[in-house]
């Protein structure tokens, strides 16, 4: 059975322009998918919709074929989804070790470890970290949740190439060493590439590549 | 990591807004404290005033043919709320004849007119304890020789020296006082004291012979009472009583009228507690501006906290969002945000208790001695005092960090990583 199953999923704004026109797809733990498409396509609108940010206008999500409505968003960002922003949104009061605490009863120098953060760096306010090194730690934080789907705003948005390539790596190694659903939204076609599905958006509609 | 540890390391981390909502809750404290305590203090000296400017009232029984009963007196001062301070007094004028009969010798200088029969004759001041008769008391008399007047007396007289000279008197001699109208009630009193007067004569040149100081004769009330309503009855003209508080002045004089056997219709009874009620309206109105400026202090506080909250709250925005996409509900990070106040909040309710006891003591003496030099009021905070305020304080420190907070809180976390994004 899929996590995350999307059913006739609609949003609009407000009584406007509806963004999503009945989406449906699922997703499945250990595959990194990739949501295309042009600006204001909703790409990042389904994004906080499967991550229970937002309700959808019509449709359903079903997480292990349960509503995520039903078991309360904020239940679900908790225990199910866990975010990477393009902006890292790292907690600037503490340090890349609390940061990874924030969530997780996990000890975090392990997971900081395995992202590339040594042991020097987790002491360091965060702000005095390079924009790499801070999404590293952003990816520690989601990993350290345990939440099965992580959800990738632009991860790579605003690091240089060769940051961008090791930040891609690692959230392939989420989805296939860690076992989850890694689902990313990107305007890099390099970083798409490797995604195992691309859900390309246009027109409020949902097309399915696999690679 | 729970909501607590999340506020300790933002406020020992943030160190200037940590300080500068210390710096806020120190002030409001120590305003609210010192208030509190310049309430308390002038509470404290209201209670001084009742007790030190004793009220008091007098019965004016001049009108009745037997005067206040000693039997009336009694039960007036079974009264509660009545001290056993009290004075009965009663004025008349009386010839004064040594013991063998001839007339004696009075100051006519300085008299306006010696009036017919009263060549000889002076004024009798009949006096429970006449020490605290108004002649000792305002116009500036003092015993010299002798004792003073006291209900224990029998028969007894204080005179001037300048009339114990004229007459040859001394302390154990004896004398005649006799009614000037009704030659039937007169006394034979014994001199038991002597005293001299230190200020002018009151009223020079306008007072007739018998009111000169020099012929003014004190004695027991039982005497005078002899020389106004004969050897039969025993009564004063006028009995002055003392409340143990000014407050229930009204009541006791109530409970005066209602005592039996006495003609209160041709009796005036008047209250005397001006000094009281002027000291009670200086501190009540000090009272109520302490109490407006709680609250204005108050509301001030809450106001500029809230506007130093929702200002640092747009910063935070960033910070909220992250923690509601991680699962943080909204009343974690607003309790986290409340434990941060919380936790500047302590130790500056804990300096305010003594920076307020500063303040309060300077404003309190200045306040205090501009209202009566005679009062003196310690000011103290008492650990209630000191619950109130931290209790009230971080109320309303809370509520200024909901009220912050709220926008904030009522929007959707998508919409608050788009403003962030």
């Amino acid at each position: 059975m899929s996590i995350l199953e999307i059913k006739s999923l609609k949003y609009a704004y407000g009584k406007g322009k509806m963004v999503l026109k009945g989406i449906n797809t699922s997703l499945d733990a250990g595959k990194m998918y990739a949501i295309v498409g042009p600006s204001g396509c909703g790409k990042t609108t389904l994004l906080s919709l499967l991550g229970g940010l937002d309700s959808p206008s019509g449709g359903e999500i079903l997480f292990n074929g349960e509503n995520i409505e039903k078991t309360k968003l904020a239940t679900h960002r908790k225990n199910n989804v866990s975010f990477i922003f393009q902006s890292y949104n790292l907690i600037d009061y503490l340090t890349p070790q609390e940061n990874v605490a924030l969530t997780s009863k996990l000890s975090p120098q392990p997971i900081l470890e395995r992202v590339g953060i040594t042991k020097e760096e987790m002491k360091r306010s965060v702000l005095k970290l390079s924009g790499g090194q801070q999404q590293r730690v952003a990816i520690a934080r989601a990993l350290a949740s345990e939440a099965p789907i992580i959800l990738a705003d632009e991860p790579t948005g605003n690091l240089d190439e060769d940051t961008a390539s090791e930040i891609t790596k690692i959230l392939e190694e989420c989805a296939y060493a860690a076992h989850k659903c890694v689902v990313i939204v990107t305007h890099s076609n390099e970083l798409a590439k490797q995604a195992d599905v691309i859900l390309r958006l246009k027109k409020g509609e949902l097309l399915t590549e696999s690679r | 990591m729970n909501c607590l540890k999340r506020a300790y390391y933002h406020t020992i981390r943030k160190k200037g807004k940590t300080v500068l909502l210390f710096t806020v809750l120190l002030i409001m404290a120590t305003l609210m404290l010192t208030c509190l305590s310049i309430y308390s203090a002038t509470d404290d000296a209201a209670r001084d005033v009742r007790k030190s400017l004793m009220g008091s009232f007098t019965i004016n029984a001049k009108q009745l043919n037997t005067g206040l009963g000693a039997d009336v007196v009694q039960e007036v001062l079974t009264i509660e709320g009545v001290t056993d301070n009290y004075v009965l007094r009663s004025y008349t004028q009386a010839t004064f004849k040594s013991e063998n009969g001839s007339l004696m010798k009075i100051t006519t200088q300085g008299a306006a007119n010696i009036p017919e029969g009263y060549e000889n004759a002076g004024k009798i001041v009949g006096n429970s304890y006449s020490e605290k008769d108004s002649y000792f008391t305002e116009a500036g008399f003092e015993l010299i020789q002798g004792e003073a007047i006291t209900p224990e007396q029998k028969q007894a007289a204080i005179i001037h020296k300048d009339f114990a000279d004229s007459n040859s008197l001394e302390v154990g001699d004896y004398f005649t006082l006799e009614n000037v109208i009704d030659g039937k009630k007169s006394v034979r009193v014994q001199v038991v004291g002597i005293f001299t007067s230190n200020s002018p004569q009151d009223a020079i040149g306008v007072a007739p012979s018998y009111d000169l100081y020099q012929n003014v004769v004190f004695t027991d009330i039982k005497t005078c009472s002899q020389l106004i309503y004969g050897t039969s009855v025993e009564g004063s003209q006028y009995g002055d009583f003392y409340a143990e508080d000014p407050e229930k002045l009204p009541e006791l004089i109530e409970k005066t009228k209602l005592i039996t056997g006495m003609d209160w219709d041709n009796c005036i009874i008047t209250k005397y507690d001006k000094d009281y009620q002027n000291a009670k309206a200086a501190l009540t109105s000090l009272q109520n501006i302490v109490v407006i400026a709680i609250v204005v202090i108050a509301i001030v506080s809450v106001l500029i906290l809230t506007l130093i909250l929702v200002l640092w709250i747009r910063n935070r925005v960033y910070e909220i969002g992250v923690f509601l996409a991680m699962g943080i509900t909204k009343a974690n990070i607003l309790l986290q945000q409340i434990f941060e106040v919380i936790i500047a909040a302590v130790p500056a309710f804990l300096i305010s208790y003594g920076t307020s006891k500063i303040i309060a003591q300077m404003v309190t003496d200045r306040l205090i001695q501009g209202l009566s030099e005679d009062l003196s009021v310690s000011v103290s905070i008492t650990p209630i005092g000191f619950a109130i305020v931290s209790g009230i304080g971080l109320a309303l420190a809370m509520f200024a960090t909901a009220l912050s907070a709220y926008p904030i809180m009522r929007a959707k976390p998508k919409n608050i990583l788009t403003q962030i994004n």
